[in-house]
């Protein structure tokens, strides 16, 4: 298909590529102003970090390939890390720990999933009901006070590493290997960009399009859950500001690594991983260059919406 | 029983509310032949269509498939039984690749932790699609295929799943000639196969190059059924049409004033091409074309929905220049859109907020207030004016109401605008003929008080019935524009389907 390789228009280049280029751009800038960026203990820390919210990321990513979004995704951690942090505090070990934040997740995404699969409720009000009727039981729970995570799961998840790789970093790319494999190698991978894609059509050709709505949220809350647990465990303790806002985050990474928020187009990795690195990047390097901290919200605020101009002019008009 | 016979329907009856759409159809398809099935908009081609598809169910009457009874509750039992239907909008996933599309009902998968067996997928994929000689990469992403190639990916699709009877539902409306030609190749080796087409479309020459038999419908019943051989083009269109003026069409005599609107080479890519033409005042213009001549884009362009690329539009002697429903309306235009529950009524609201939706602006009252006066007394007139049947203007949502009585509620909300010129898309689409004839009413009351009116139908007779003239469209450009004294029926059917030069040889 000659025709097909002439036809590619500039701005694809950008499009494809563009994401790199913005990563390499920011690593570069931070390192000249400021050697500790690219510090081994930096690095590290950025791994960690990346860990954190990236669990969420892989989760989110399938509920917006399916066509859908998932705003509760930071109660959600907030209520699980909540939770979580209470048991591991009187001794729970990490097996224990990390069933519980699954599961605690878990339980929410299958709420998510049944409200909007089964009644037809628009994702987008469907999520932001439940972040905030969750964020109110978080406060009810820990009583607007700080909850202290100490105990053997949390410091195996902070103090253990493999070749001086952090264990959250590894739990983190197993599940990034494991979500990739399953949406690009399974058949509930390749059903759900179906469904992003044309959930009519879907629903013609016979695809249990509810079914997998609700797995896909499922993932999504038990992703949250884990999450929330990691990056608890990092600062030792669930504030009662944990999490909030952190969905923007979680959902601005995916959609600047090439997740369109129109559905059913997008990859975990490379993609979705490389928008989880420039995320923490510019958080980390912001802190290290001493920027102004009220100048953090700006930016972020200013890097989802740039992530998200650029789906909806890359999308715009498309033919479906 | 022929045991050659794939597909069977005998004496389907099918009405939707008290209108008979289907009446005692019957139909036998043969093992590796092609049936041709045309009719007017309308006749019931969609309907029968969707009841062997599963889509509706039919009332009574039979249907054998394979020489056992065939009764499909859903879609997806058409597809497991092996009917397989080729719309004219595909139902790719544009974002998958081509083998994927092909297998995502049940995708192949290997033992090992049920991963796709890509490569097993690949293979088929490839000798299916090679059975079709159509060399596209299996694994490149539909949404880069030009339509021709999708539309082969479908008929893949159809093929896999062991389709036994493929129906085309105009399938050739976004193809290019030579992807046409193509379709056809396709379509006769499918046949040489074994398999069974039905074959729908506006297009009587592709109908008798392609089809062993055409069957013609009109109004719901079976007009004939024979061989290609045995008939000739002009023959089909008298089927399709042939009937006497049976129902009663007020026409007025009226003398037409200046020219009131004007439009004048009206171009909009791959939708209108160079339209141009004049309504004068007190005059009443039909605008006649089958299904995608680009009749309703030709009116919302004029309107000002859509864009279009070049041309203008004049209104009383004035060019407009940046064209839009705000500035139409002010200019005194006002449109019946053809989808009145989408785009002409606010169904959930009363009689009387759809009634003044568009008179609000002369509503003012004091601090942008509403009038509530004028307001009662406005919607009070249009609701005598155009006699709605409502039992409480101020309370009963339009939703309720009759498909007649809410097509009044329509064309009273903009009778209040006292409107210029007036274009209805389809005004009488299901509406019972009682209403048909107070619309028609209407429309003459309008053109006697000087109004320019352009009345878009599908329905020949009412068009031949109401209008001074009429404009035939066919595939985005003006074929003819004839004067009342030249109506024929068979006349414009020829027309619609052959475009302008259907009379040159």
């Amino acid at each position: 298909m000659t025709t097909r390789a002439a036809s590619v228009h500039p701005l694809e280049y950008f499009y494809r590529y563009g994401l790199y280029f913005v990563f390499g751009v920011l690593v570069l800038v931070f390192s000249l102003i400021t050697s500790r960026f690219y510090d081994p203990d930096n690095i590290i820390n950025i791994l960690q970090q990346s860990a954190a919210i990236g669990i969420a990321v892989v989760g989110m990513v399938f509920v917006i390939l399916a066509g859908g979004i998932d705003l509760s995704a930071g109660s959600t951690m907030y209520i699980a890390a909540t939770i979580t942090a209470y048991f591991a505090s009187r001794g729970a070990g990490l097996v224990p720990a990390l069933l519980i934040s699954l599961a605690t997740g878990a339980m929410i995404g299958a709420l998510n999933g049944l409200v909007i699969s089964r009644w037809r409720v628009v994702p987008f009000i469907a999520t932001l009901a439940v972040q905030i009727i969750l964020r109110g039981l978080g406060s009810a729970i820990s009583g607007q006070t700080l909850i202290y995570f100490t105990g053997p799961a949390q410091d195996f998840l902070t103090q253990t590493a493999v070749l001086g790789i952090p264990v959250i970093t590894i739990i983190f790319l197993l599940i990034v290997g494991v979500g990739q494999f399953v949406l690009v190698k399974t058949s509930f991978g390749r059903q759900l960009f179906a469904i992003g894609n044309n959930a009519a059509a879907a629903e013609k050709v016979g695809i249990n399009v509810k079914g997998k709505l609700f797995t896909a949220y499922l993932i999504a809350g038990a992703m949250a859950g884990l999450s929330g647990l990691i990056s608890s465990a990092q600062v030792g303790a669930v504030t009662p500001d944990f999490g909030r806002g952190s969905e923007f985050l979680v959902i601005s990474a995916a959609v600047l690594g090439g997740v369109s928020l129109f559905g059913g187009k997008g990859r975990i990795f490379p993609g979705a991983l490389i928008g989880v690195l420039i995320i923490t990047c510019i958080e980390n390097g912001l802190v290290l260059v001493g920027a102004n901290p009220y100048s953090y919200t700006v930016v972020r605020g200013l890097v989802i919406f740039l992530a998200v101009m650029v789906d909806c002019v890359r999308n715009k008009g498309e033919l479906r | 029983m022929d045991a050659d016979i794939v597909l069977r329907l005998e004496n389907i009856d099918k009405s939707f509310s008290s209108v008979k759409v289907l009446e005692g159809v019957s139909l036998s398809l043969r093992r590796g032949s092609v049936l041709g099935l045309v009719g007017e908009n309308g006749a019931g081609k969609s309907t029968l269509m969707n009841i062997l598809g599963g889509v509706v169910q039919k009332d009574s009457g039979e249907m054998f498939y394979g020489g056992k009874k065939y009764a499909p509750r859903e879609p997806m039992d058409a597809t497991r039984a092996g009917i397989a239907f080729i719309h004219q909008e595909l139902n790719l996933f544009t974002n998958l690749s081509v083998m994927e599309n092909i297998f995502i009902e049940a995708f192949p998968k290997k033992s090992f932790l049920r991963i796709l067996d890509t490569s097993l997928m690949k293979k088929t994929a490839s000798r299916i699609l090679e059975q079709l000689g159509e060399n596209i990469s299996v694994s490149s992403t539909v949404g880069d295929l030009p339509m021709g190639c999708r539309q082969m990916v479908e008929i893949a699709k159809a093929l896999h799943v062991d389709g036994k009877v493929i129906i085309f539902d105009e399938p050739t409306t976004s193809l290019s000639n030579k992807e046409k030609d193509k379709l056809f190749q396709v379509i006769r080796s499918l046949k040489e196969r074994g398999v069974s087409v039905i074959y729908i479309s506006h297009i009587i020459d592709d109908v008798l190059t392609l089809c062993n038999q055409v069957m013609v419908l009109r109004d719901g019943k079976v007009i004939g059924t024979d061989a290609v051989g045995n008939l000739t083009k002009e023959q089909i269109i008298h089927m399709m049409v042939g009937r006497e003026l049976t129902r009663l069409f007020p026409y007025v005599e009226k003398k037409p004033g200046a020219p009131f609107l004007e439009v004048a080479n009206l171009c909009r890519e791959n939708v209108l091409r160079d339209v141009s033409f004049q309504l004068r005042k007190g005059e009443i213009v039909g605008l006649f074309g089958l299904m995608g001549a680009g009749r309703s884009e030709l009116a919302r362009a004029v309107f000002g929905v859509d864009a279009f690329d070049s041309g203008h539009v004049t209104i009383g002697g004035q060019r407009v220049e940046s064209l839009s429903p705000v500035s139409s309306i002010e200019k005194g235009v006002s449109f019946i859109t053809e989808n009145r529950r989408e785009e002409g009524l606010i169904m959930s609201k009363t009689v009387r907020d759809n009634l003044v939706l568009v008179y609000l602006k002369r509503l003012g009252g004091k601090l942008m207030s509403v009038n509530k006066a004028e307001e009662e007394r406005a919607s009070e007139r249009a609701i005598t004016d155009v006699k709605i049947k409502t039992y409480d203007k101020n309370t009963q949502a339009v939703a309720s109401l009759s498909g007649g009585n809410q097509q009044k509620v329509v064309i009273g909300k903009w009778l209040l605008m006292e409107p210029q010129v007036f274009i209805l898309d389809e005004p009488t689409r299901g509406v019972d003929v009682g209403a048909k004839l107070e619309i028609y009413n209407y429309v003459n009351a309008l053109a006697l008080r000087g109004s320019a009116i352009l009345f878009i139908s599908s329905e020949m007779e009412e068009l031949m019935g109401v209008c001074d003239r009429i404009l035939v469209m066919t595939q985005g450009e003006i074929a003819v524009d004839l004067p009342r004294a030249d109506f024929d029926q068979e006349r414009l059917m020829k027309y619609a389907v052959g475009g302008k030069g259907c009379y040159d040889n």
